[in-house]
C-alpha cells in the first residue's frame, strides 16, 4: 500500500500548507518559484521537495483555498500560477495565529521563552 | 466560496482526467526544467544536471501519481479497477455468470413488470395538458344504466343540459362514447377499430395540439382525427392523408388531422384509435345497448373547488328529468380524471399490491439463489483471496471488490430484467386474459420504470452479496495456504439457510397461486343454471336502421329461421340481455293477488327472450312449461319465473297460474325455472328473475343465441353472413358465450394468471437452489465417496446420504413455507371465491408439488455422486 503514508504527518503537512499560502500573499506563482521562495526565504533550510509540494497544491485546491491557472511564465513557457483565495487568507490568518499559540506552548515547554 | 471553488476543482479532475493528467506531466517537466536550468547556472553539465535532478526528486511519473492519489480520482481509479476485475473475473466464469444473470433477470423483470403494471395504471399522468384540473361527472342511476370503465353513461340530450347549467365551474365539458368502427380506406379490406364518438370540445377541453392537420371545427363535414399510432401504422405517417376520405360503417368522413403521439384517450386502459365528433356520427348510429348515452368529463375553471363543482353538478342533475323512463337519478358527483377511474382504482391498486409482494418473493427468492452461488465461489475463491489478503490487500478493500463484482452481477441481471419486462409486456398482450371494452395494458417501460429496475438491482445486489463479500474475504491465511483444499461442511452451512429460506418462499408463492388458480376454477365451474359451453352470441340492433316494430320482428324471424337451418346448428334464440355478461336490468313486479300479509311486491331482474331461448341455454324448468310459439301478443301475458321471486311472493305455493303486474299489465305465471346465476358467476345471491316474451314485449335491440358443437369463428362467420343477407348495414357483434362470461372474471383471471406464473417461476428457482446446494456438497465430496465406493459402499448407500442431506433441507423449509402462508393468505381473501384462504386442497397439493420437483432436483446431483469413479476420485487429489 501507498508509501505515501509517509507525508502524512499532521505537522508536517499543516506546516507545509501554511507556507505555501503566506508564500502566495506575495502573489501568483508557480510551483518551482514557491519551492524557490521558501528555499531561499528559510536560507536553504527548508527544502520543499516535488512530491510534498504538489500534493499539497493539490489538497489546497480541493479545499478551494487556491486557485491555479495556466499562464506564460517570463521564459515564453507555460505554466501553472496558483493564487490565494479569499477563504484561503482566512484560513491563514487562523493558521497563524493556532501556529503562534503551539510555537509560544513549545518554547515555554524547552524553556526557551 | 471555498467550497464551490473546491468543488469546481474535483470536479474539472473528474470529468477531464485525462486533460488533468497532461496538465500535471506538463507541470512537472516544468518544475523539472527550471531545476535543471538552475543546476546548469550552478556549473553541473547539462546531462547531469537533469540527471540530478531526477535523481534528486524521483520520476515525473512518481509525482504525477502521487498528486493524483489527493483527488477523488483515487475513488473512481479504484472503481474503475474494481469493474475491469469484476468483469474479467465474471468473463472467465461464463456459467455461473449466465445463471445468475438470468436468474436475477427472472426476478428483477417479475418485479418491474408488475411495477411498470402499478406506473401504467396509477402513477403515470394522462398526456393531456393540466391533467389535474379533469374530472369526471358521475351520476348515480338507479334502474337503467349504462357504465364505461366505472363512470355512468347519461343520455346526450342529459350530457347537453349538464354543459348549459355548468358553465361556471367548467371552463368545458366534454363527453365521449367508446364505439367500435369497422374502418376502410382506398381498397384495402375493412378492419375493426376500437375509436370513440365525441363531443366536438373533446381536444379543446384536453388542451391537445394536433400533430397533423387540425382537430373538429364548426361548419366540418363528416371527419374523423386519427391517433398517432394508427396514422403510423395504417397510414405509414403520411402527412398527405388530411383532407383524404375513409369509411367507418360504410360512411365517409374526412380525416381532418392527427392526435399527437402517445394520446390513446383518457384512460390507461381504453386505446381509442379514432375519435369522430357526435356531431357526424349522429349517436344512436352504431350498435350497442343504450346507444346515445355518453360519459361526460370537463375542465374546471381555475380556482373552482371541487366541493363547490359537486354542488353545481349535483344541482342539475337533480333539476333535469332522468331523459329514460325506466330510471332515476340520485345525484351526480364528480371525480378526478385518473388515468383508472377512481372506483377501479381502489380495487386495481390492492390486486397490483398482492401482485407486487409476489413478485418481490419471486425476487427474494431469485436473490437467494444468487447469494448462495456467491457463498459457493467465495469458498472456492479462498485461496485468492487468502493470497491477497497475505500480500497486504485490506479487507475493505476486499469486501469491496467482491461487492462491485456481485453488484455489477446484479445490474446486468436488471438489464436482462428490463428485457424480460419488455418480452413479457408482449406475451401479456398475446397471452394474458383479455380485457373488457377491448382495451389495451400498454406496459411499455417509461424512464421511472428503468429507474426503479436499476435501483431495484443496485439494492438486491448489495443485500445479497454482503454477506458473501463479508464471509469471503474473512479467509484465515496460513491455514488456507497451508492446504490449499477445500474443507468444511461448515461451509454450506450458509447455502442451506439461503435454500430452506427459498423453498419456503417458493411454498408462499405456490400456495398462493393454488388458491387463486382454485379460485378460477371454482367460479368457471360454478353452475350457473345454463350451459354456457358451445354457444355463441351475437347482438344485433335495428334501431340506427330506420327498423319499425313490424320489420323488426319480421327481421328477427327471419334471422332465427336461416340461423337454425345452418347445418351443425342445434338451436338458436334470442334474448335482450346476454345472462353472465355482467349487466343486469330489473323492473318492480307486484302479485295481483291479495296475500294473507296484503298484496306483496318486489324488484326482479329480467330478461325478455323467445321460447327457443331456454331450449339454447338448456335452462331447466322445474314447474310448468317453457314460453311457447303460441304465446304472441294479443294471447294472454305470460311469464316465467325462477324459484326465488316466486319464494318472495308466494312463499310455500306454487306459482303457477299466479297473476303478477308488472311493465304495467297484468301476466299470468306459467314456468318456474331452477335458480341460477344471473350478471355474474360470482354473484353470491341469487335474485328474484323474470323472462318475458319476444312476442309479447319487442326490443329492437336483440342478441342472437346460436348452440352448435362447429368452431366458434365458424358459427360467428355464418351468422355474420346471414345478417348481411338479410340487411347489409346491420352491424354484429358477436363472441362465444364463455368469452363473455371470462370478461367478467377479468379479476379472478388476472390473479390466476400472474400470481401462477409467479408461483412457477418461484418453484424453479428454488429448485435449481437446492440443485447447487447439493450439486457443490457432491463436488466437495468426491474423495469421500470414492473411497466409501472403494470400501465397497453401493450405490444406492450414496444415493441414500445425498438425498438424506437434500430432504432435511425440503423438510425445513416447506415446514417453515406452510406455517408463512397459514398466517398470509387471509391478505388474497377480497379476490378468493368459493375456497377459503386456508383451502386443504391447496395446502397439500401446492407443497407436494414443490416437495416432488425440488426432490428431482436432489436426486440429479445424488445421481451422479454414485457413478463416481474411485480411481479418478482418489487420483483428483
Amino acid at each position: 500500500m501507498p508509501a505515501a503514508d509517509r507525508s502524512k504527518s499532521p505537522l508536517l503537512q499543516g506546516t507545509l500548507d501554511l507556507l505555501i499560502l503566506k508564500t502566495l500573499t506575495l502573489g501568483s506563482l508557480h510551483g518551482y518559484a514557491i519551492a524557490q521562495h521558501i528555499a531561499r526565504s528559510s536560507d536553504g533550510v527548508l527544502q520543499v521537495e516535488q512530491g510534498s509540494l504538489y500534493p499539497a497544491l493539490e489538497r489546497l485546491l480541493n479545499k478551494g483555498w487556491v486557485t491555479a491557472k495556466w499562464k506564460e511564465s517570463p521564459t515564453k513557457r507555460q505554466a501553472r500560477y496558483y493564487t490565494i483565495t479569499a477563504s484561503g487568507r482566512k484560513q491563514l490568518g487562523e493558521a497563524l495565529s493556532s501556529y503562534d499559540r503551539v510555537a509560544l506552548a513549545i518554547g515555554r515547554v524547552l524553556g526557551r521563552a | 466560496m471555498s467550497h464551490l471553488d473546491g468543488l469546481r476543482h474535483r470536479l474539472a479532475v473528474l470529468l477531464h482526467p485525462r486533460r488533468y493528467a497532461r496538465e500535471m506531466e506538463a507541470e512537472q517537466r516544468f518544475h523539472l526544467e527550471l531545476e535543471a536550468m538552475q543546476q546548469r547556472q550552478a556549473g553541473v553539465e547539462a546531462d547531469d544536471a537533469e540527471l540530478t535532478a531526477r535523481r534528486t526528486y524521483g520520476s515525473v511519473m512518481y509525482y504525477g501519481e502521487e498528486v493524483r492519489r489527493m483527488t477523488v480520482l483515487r475513488f473512481i481509479d479504484a472503481l474503475t479497477q474494481d469493474l475491469r476485475y469484476a468483469l474479467r473475473t465474471l468473463h472467465r466464469n461464463p456459467g455461473f455468470a449466465l445463471v445468475s444473470v438470468l436468474t436475477l433477470a427472472l426476478g428483477i423483470g417479475a418485479t418491474t413488470a408488475v411495477f411498470s403494471m402499478v406506473n401504467t395504471l396509477l402513477l403515470r399522468p394522462l398526456p393531456v395538458s393540466h391533467p389535474e384540473q379533469l374530472v369526471l361527472v358521475n351520476e348515480q342511476r338507479v334502474g337503467a344504466a349504462s357504465w364505461w370503465l366505472g363512470q355512468e353513461q347519461v343520455p346526450y340530450d342529459r350530457f347537453l343540459a349538464y354543459r348549459e347549467g355548468t358553465r361556471e365551474i367548467f371552463s368545458g365539458l366534454s363527453a365521449q362514447r367508446q364505439v367500435s368502427f369497422s374502418l376502410r380506406f382506398g381498397n384495402e379490406p375493412a378492419t375493426a377499430v376500437t375509436g370513440a364518438i365525441v363531443s366536438g370540445n373533446y381536444f379543446d377541453v384536453l388542451g391537445l395540439r394536433p400533430a397533423v392537420g387540425r382537430f373538429f371545427s364548426a361548419d366540418d363535414e363528416p371527419a374523423v382525427v386519427l391517433s398517432h399510432r394508427l396514422w403510423q401504422s395504417r397510414f405509414s405517417g403520411d402527412r398527405g392523408v388530411v383532407g383524404q376520405t375513409i369509411y367507418l360503417n360504410s360512411r365517409p368522413y374526412v380525416i381532418a388531422g392527427v392526435a399527437p403521439g402517445g394520446f390513446r384517450g383518457t384512460t390507461a386502459l381504453a386505446t381509442h384509435e379514432l375519435w369522430v365528433p357526435a356531431r357526424s356520427a349522429p349517436l344512436g348510429e352504431h350498435a350497442g345497448f343504450m346507444r346515445d348515452w355518453v360519459a361526460p368529463f370537463g375542465r374546471l375553471r381555475p380556482g373552482v373547488s371541487l366541493e363547490h363543482a359537486a354542488a353545481v353538478v349535483n344541482a342539475v342533475a337533480m333539476r333535469v328529468p332522468p331523459g329514460e323512463p325506466q330510471s332515476r337519478v340520485r345525484g351526480a358527483r364528480v371525480e378526478p380524471m385518473t388515468p383508472v377511474p377512481a372506483r377501479a382504482g381502489r380495487s386495481i391498486a390492492r390486486d397490483l399490491e398482492m401482485f407486487l409482494t409476489a413478485a418481490i418473493l419471486v425476487l427474494l427468492i431469485a436473490g437467494a439463489n444468487v447469494a448462495g452461488m456467491l457463498l459457493a465461489r467465495a469458498s472456492a475463491r479462498r485461496r485468492e483471496i487468502a493470497v491477497r489478503l497475505a500480500i497486504g490487500a485490506g479487507r475493505w478493500r476486499l469486501v469491496r471488490q467482491l461487492l462491485t463484482e456481485s453488484v455489477l452481477l446484479f445490474l446486468l441481471g436488471g438489464a436482462g430484467g428490463v428485457l424480460l419486462t419488455l418480452w413479457l409486456s408482449r406475451i401479456f398482450a398475446a397471452w394474458g386474459p383479455a380485457l373488457p371494452d377491448g382495451a389495451v395494458l400498454d406496459l411499455t417501460p417509461d424512464l421511472r420504470v428503468l429507474g426503479f429496475a436499476l435501483a431495484l438491482a443496485a439494492v438486491t445486489g448489495m443485500l445479497f452479496a454482503l454477506v458473501p463479500a463479508v464471509r469471503a474475504s474473512s479467509a484465515e491465511v496460513a491455514p488456507t495456504l497451508k492446504d490449499g483444499a477445500e474443507r468444511g461442511s461448515g461451509r454450506t452451512r450458509g447455502r442451506s439457510v439461503f435454500v430452506s429460506a427459498q423453498l419456503a418462499l417458493a411454498v408462499v408463492l405456490l400456495v398462493a397461486a393454488g388458491l387463486c388458480v382454485r379460485t378460477l376454477r371454482s367460479a368457471l365451474a360454478v353452475d350457473p343454471g345454463l350451459d354456457p359451453d358451445d354457444v355463441v352470441v351475437a347482438a344485433i340492433d335495428l334501431a340506427p336502421n330506420g327498423y319499425d316494430e313490424v320489420r323488426g320482428r319480421a327481421f328477427y324471424r327471419s334471422l332465427l329461421e336461416r340461423v337454425r337451418a345452418l347445418p351443425g346448428v342445434e338451436s338458436a334464440g334470442i334474448a335482450q340481455l346476454v345472462l353472465l355478461s355482467g349487466m343486469s336490468d330489473g323492473n318492480d313486479i307486484e302479485s295481483a293477488e291479495v296475500g294473507p300479509s296484503g298484496r306483496t311486491r318486489t324488484n326482479a331482474w329480467y330478461d325478455v327472450v323467445d321460447p327457443d331461448f331456454f331450449r339454447t341455454l338448456r335452462i331447466p324448468l322445474v314447474a310448468g312449461r317453457a314460453l311457447t310459439d303460441a304465446d304472441v301478443a294479443g294471447h294472454a301475458p305470460v311469464i316465467v319465473v325462477n324459484q326465488e321471486l316466486a319464494r318472495q311472493l308466494w312463499p310455500g305455493e306454487s306459482p303457477l297460474g299466479k297473476h303478477v303486474r308488472t311493465f304495467g299489465r297484468d301476466w299470468e305465471v306459467v314456468g318456474m325455472t331452477r335458480d341460477g346465476k344471473y350478471a355474474n358467476v360470482t354473484d353470491n345471491a341469487v335474485p328474484p328473475f323474470m323472462f318475458l316474451s319476444f312476442a309479447q314485449r319487442y326490443s329492437a335491440s336483440m342478441t342472437l343465441h346460436v348452440r352448435s358443437r362447429l368452431p366458434a369463428s365458424q358459427v360467428i362467420h355464418e351468422i355474420r353472413a346471414q345478417v348481411r343477407a338479410l340487411d347489409p348495414n346491420v352491424a354484429v357483434g358477436a363472441e362465444p358465450l364463455t368469452d363473455v362470461i371470462g370478461t367478467t372474471l377479468l379479476q379472478q383471471r388476472f390473479a390466476a394468471w400472474l400470481i401462477g406464473v409467479f408461483g412457477l417461476v418461484g418453484m424453479l428457482l428454488a429448485a435449481i437452489g437446492i440443485y447447487g446446494v447439493l450439486a457443490y456438497y457432491v463436488a466437495q465430496r468426491t474423495r469421500e465417496f470414492g473411497i466409501r465406493l472403494a470400501l465397497g459402499a453401493r450405490g444406492g448407500d450414496v444415493l441414500r446420504l445425498v438425498m438424506r442431506r437434500g430432504a432435511l433441507l425440503i423438510a425445513i423449509g416447506t415446514a417453515v413455507g406452510l406455517g408463512a402462508a397459514a398466517a398470509t393468505t387471509r391478505v388474497l381473501r377480497g379476490l378468493l371465491y368459493g375456497i377459503g384462504p386456508l383451502d386443504p386442497v391447496t395446502f397439500v397439493v401446492a407443497p407436494l408439488v414443490l416437495v416432488a420437483v425440488a426432490l428431482v432436483a436432489c436426486w440429479l446431483p445424488a445421481r451422479r455422486a454414485t457413478r463416481t469413479d474411485p480411481i479418478i476420485a482418489l487420483r483428483a487429489e
